[in-house]
């Protein structure tokens, strides 16, 4: 098998006395799902954080195909292929769609804007998505929670990411919406890259994912394959109460 | 009937409709003045108008800038009044060129920003705070700079003064100038439109861009004809204009302008989708200051002097109320440099309107505070609308 | 059209982005649209901007059609000329328990009949096709083990109670079946056999134009003809079934020490790609079908064979090997071979047959009706 496109060794992260994260590992391969799932405080927003370089870990290594790396920013870590949609989707409301997709990443002829380059390859990549917008010319603040979500996630596969990282992308959704963001996660994974998602609803991500690594206080409580964990051993393992069972791939007390 | 002025007020709302409510308020302005008194509307009086215009609309295009990022610098007024003050006393005083003189207060300006900029990118404080402290800061030194005597007086021949005052465009000069803003436009609108139909994009019909460039020529050429019919354009108040194109062509054709609107809508999203919102912010407080420099600049000019008095606080507040008046949101990331233009003139007509209806200066200030009043409902409505 | 079907409702300003036509020429079509009844538009009003909706023109009345595929949920909402006015798919969790899967339908079918401008009234019945045999007459699963989670649930009940309409419940492989004979590859046939490969294997029958189903629904489970009486052990509990050699489990077990963790739409993908491997594999189970096949020709001989599924998406690939196999191992005919042709509907045909079943319903209610 291939060499993780990401990976981490040994984060933690603390914020005062809390820990919030304790000596994670993760490994993500390209077309994979890895759902990271757990409580609220669990962990799950810090280590998205981490590997969205919207966080800086105290300790541990990660690497991008194998090669280390230091993820200062958002920006450093889509230098490196890691593209990641927020909760809050950082989306400026009063920029049009085209303008949020291409922030930061403007196309120009010469010094200028090239609007009608950037309109153009605004509307082939949301319709590559099957992300309904009225117009790519109004406000996002105008949008729907699931449209503006697609904007988001668009954004994100410009520049051609081989890491996705999405943070709680169904909690604001509809069950239609939801279905659509699933079925683009699956799109996603079928392009060939590595998506990581997390979500306190378990459902949601089973649906989708690969692996589903389950984080509970800062740490890792078991690792399953979805294909045959059960949703009972993943809510056993989420609260903690009994020791995860069959579809373990790797359980926390094992290492 | 109901319907569709609940639909237009929904549209003036909503933000939707631009620069036009504040065309409309300034046309309501004009005709109330001019029923009042007949001489409002005379070319003299609106010659007077534009050229008195051009320095405080200045200080608010630099306000629109700041605004645009959501932040409010309150010591323009002291930092236009020191430019002024350097102005007067490197070339008076010192003996410097006058070039020199401009050249330096400006830089003065822009190092006022650049620290401003620091300031709130280092230690996370709102404008508002941290420049009143650079208000007393730089009217100290305005002072400190004016010496004793607190007014200089600026020999009447000498070229800013000439160029602030008594420069008028020549006709042919105008008039070569309208036709070129006029072919430029046409010809960047249908390159534009030519482009967006090779790649299958919507495009304006060529009826909607022709009624588009007919309204923006019948503008320049009724404005040139009439100003014309006195003594014409004045430089500075071209100067002016010239400046708002430019600035409002940056804001919306540059990544700087694209990164300024958003940092203004949301800087922690722009941060996160990799807009360097520091050097934004900077940049900002940069052109806010530099602007009223040159504000203070083009006053002293017009006045022939600097005193004390040269960018006191109702220089401030009159240039913050064009800005808001003429549609930038005081809320950060949304407005149009024209905004600058249209609420200085609003905002001039209320005074002089005032004056010749012979109101006094406490009138004058109480209908300005009227309209900034409805200036902040409105752009205080459409941001709820937005929201909502 | 299609941009209208596909989204089921949008405003013209969409349409003309979608399309990439000018909003006037767009303006026109739907003009034009509307005058021959084909699209229905009404305003409404998008972001704050007055905009004129369009929607497919539909009679009154809807029927719902779900399908519930071991991974996945398809829901389609068709008017009763069977001109489908939305459709979705939403991924679901490996064995998924019925109870969830019912009540994620139940509340997709609203937000979708919202999303054309109707109320849930207006739909009068509802097709559902699940992955395992069906008793038709009581609507629920008839043998245990196949669907796990699904054991014996009342389907009828649950959604009947929830949506207060006519349910009638199939094997997905039926209304696949029923879908391309009525509409797709199968149209103007009387004997129909479809095969499905997908995550696993299934069949249905339609001969002499009708579904057939056998004693308590499990005819045509091909997927369960035991091939190899060595074999291992299938979920149904016997041994060697067809399922355990083509079914998509064994395929990408048969991948995974060569190409790691796949699902079987990468397996499809790099087929068509040239990635040998993941042709043998196909091409193989191509040829385990077809002998299969041919044992189901020798007893029905079927006019046409169609083979749905995600599988038929790899095409002649699998198709190829598939028609010698049954050549090989049919009885010769003066007339050749049988036809076996890839299923037109794609991956809609279940949820199509879920809406015919449907739509049937409904006529034989208002026969009833004028009858009485």
């Amino acid at each position: 098998m291939s060499a993780p496109v990401l990976s981490l060794r040994a984060v933690a992260k603390s914020y005062g006395a809390a820990r919030a994260l304790d000596g994670v590992d993760v490994e993500l391969h390209r077309h994979e799902v890895l759902a990271v799932i757990g409580d609220s405080g669990a962990g799950k927003s810090t280590l998205v954080g981490v590997m969205s370089g919207n966080q800086r870990p105290d300790a541990g290594e990660i690497a991008v195909d194998d090669r280390p790396v230091t993820l200062a920013s958002p920006a450093v870590a889509r230098s490196h292929g890691i593209a990641s949609v927020f909760q809050d989707l950082a989306l400026a409301p009063n920029l049009d769609v085209v303008e949020n997709l291409f922030l930061g990443a403007e196309l120009t002829r010469g010094r200028l804007l090239d609007e009608v380059s950037m309109e153009k390859q605004a509307w082939e990549l949301l319709g590559q998505l099957a992300v309904r917008v009225p117009s790519v010319r109004v406000p996002v603040g105008a949008l729907s929670a699931a449209q503006r979500q697609g904007v988001a996630i668009a954004r994100s596969l410009l520049g051609d990411p081989k890491v996705i990282v999405l943070d709680e992308p169904t909690a604001s959704l509809g069950i239609r919406q939801t279905a659509e963001f699933l079925t683009l996660v699956e799109r996603l994974r079928s392009r060939g890259l590595g998506v990581v998602v997390t979500s306190h609803s378990l459902v949601d991500v089973h649906a989708v994912a690969d692996r589903i690594m389950v984080l509970r206080l800062g740490r890792v409580n078991g690792e399953f394959d979805a294909s045959v964990a059960t949703q009972e051993e993943l809510l056993a393992a989420v609260t903690g109460v009994e020791s995860p069972g069959n579809g373990a791939v790797r359980g926390g007390g094992a290492r | 009937m109901i319907a569709a002025f609940s639909g237009t007020w929904h549209r003036v709302r909503s933000g939707e409709l631009g620069v036009l409510p504040v065309v409309g308020l300034l046309a309501l302005v004009w005709l109330v003045f001019q029923a009042i008194n007949p001489a409002f509307l005379s070319s003299d009086n609106l010659v007077n108008l534009t050229q008195q215009s051009a320095a405080t609309g200045v200080i608010a295009l630099g306000v629109v800038v700041l605004l645009h990022v959501g932040q409010l610098d309150l010591s323009i007024g002291a930092v236009s009044g020191l430019a002024a003050a350097i102005t007067a006393v490197t070339s008076v005083q010192w003996g410097w060129s006058q070039g020199v003189s401009v050249l330096v207060a400006l830089g003065v300006g822009l190092a006022v920003g650049l620290v401003y900029g620091m300031v709130h990118t280092r230690l996370g404080v709102p404008g508002f705070v941290f420049t009143l402290a650079g208000l007393l800061l730089v009217t100290g030194l305005q002072l400190r700079v004016l010496g004793p005597t607190g007014s200089i007086n600026l020999p009447f021949e000498t070229p800013l003064v000439y160029l602030s005052q008594r420069a008028f465009l020549a006709p042919a000069a105008s008039w070569t100038l309208v036709a070129l803003i006029a072919a430029g436009y046409v010809a960047a609108r249908l390159v534009e439109r030519s482009r967006r139909l090779r790649v299958d994009l919507p495009a304006e019909s060529l009826g909607a861009l022709a009624a588009r460039c007919a309204v923006l020529v019948a503008l320049l050429v009724g404005g040139v004809a009439y100003l014309g019919t006195n003594r014409g354009v004045g430089v500075a108040f071209a100067v002016f204009v010239a400046l708002v194109a430019a600035v409002d062509f940056a804001l919306r054709r540059t990544r700087w302008g694209r990164s300024v609107r958003a940092v203004g809508g949301d800087a922690d999203a722009a941060r996160k989708a990799g807009v360097p919102v520091r050097r934004v912010f900077v940049s900002a407080f940069v052109v806010s200051s530099t602007m009223a420099a040159l504000g203070g600049v083009l006053a002293t000019g017009r006045l022939a002097a600097a005193n004390q008095g040269t960018g006191e606080v109702e220089l401030v507040l009159t240039a913050i109320a064009a800005a808001v008046i003429g549609g930038t949101s005081l809320f950060g990331g949304r407005g149009s440099a024209w905004s600058a233009l249209l609420g200085v003139l609003v905002v001039q007509s209320v005074s002089t309107g005032v004056l010749l209806a012979g109101g006094d200066y406490s009138m004058r200030l109480v209908v300005t505070g009227l309209v900034f009043t409805v200036a902040i409902w409105l752009d205080a409505v459409a941001r709820r609308a937005r929201r909502g | 059209m299609n941009a209208v079907q596909q989204r089921g409702s949008l405003t013209q300003v969409e349409l003309a982005g979608v399309t990439g036509l000018s909003p006037a020429t767009v303006s026109n079509i739907v003009k034009e649209l509307v005058a021959s009844g084909v699209l229905h538009t009404s305003p409404t009003s998008r972001s704050g901007r007055r905009a004129l909706q369009v929607t497919l023109a539909r009679n009154l009345g809807l029927v719902a059609g779900f399908h519930f595929d071991s991974r996945s949920l398809r829901v389609a909402l068709s008017d009763v000329a069977h001109r489908i006015v939305a459709e979705q798919r939403m991924p679901l969790a490996p064995d998924h328990r019925a109870d969830a899967g019912l009540d994620r339908a139940a509340l997709m079918l609203g937000e979708m009949v919202e999303s054309v401008d109707a109320a849930l009234d207006e739909v009068l019945a509802v097709g559902v096709g699940v992955p395992a045999p069906v008793d038709v007459a009581t609507g629920t699963v008839s043998s245990l083990g196949l669907l796990r989670g699904w054991d014996g649930a009342a389907v009828p009940e649950i959604l009947g109670a929830r949506l207060g309409v006519p349910v009638q419940v199939d094997n997905e492989a039926n209304l696949g079946a029923l879908a391309e004979a009525r509409l797709g590859a199968g149209r103007g046939c009387q004997h129909v056999l479809y095969v499905r490969v997908s995550h696993g294997v299934g069949g249905g029958l339609v001969l002499g134009g009708e579904v057939f189903r056998g004693r308590v629904g499990a005819a045509g489970e091909i997927g369960h003809v035991s091939v190899d009486e060595h074999g291992s052990v299938c979920r149904c509990g016997n041994r060697g079934c067809l399922e355990t050699i083509v079914g998509a489990p064994a395929l990408l077990e048969t991948l995974r020490s060569s190409h790691g963790s796949l699902s079987l739409r990468d397996v499809i993908v790099r087929a068509a790609e040239g990635d040998p491997g993941c042709r043998r594999v196909i091409s193989d189970a191509g040829r385990h079908l077809g002998m299969a096949v041919a044992t189901v020709c020798n007893v029905l001989d079927p006019e046409v064979v169609v083979v749905g599924g995600e599988l038929a998406e790899a095409g002649e690939l699998l198709l190829e090997p598939m028609r010698a196999a049954i050549e090989a191992c049919t009885i010769p005919a003066v007339v050749g071979p049988v036809r076996v042709v890839a299923g037109e509907l794609g991956a809609s045909a279940e949820v199509r047959g879920a809406l015919a079943v449907a739509l049937d319903q409904v006529s034989i209610a208002g026969r009833k009706q004028v009858a009485g």
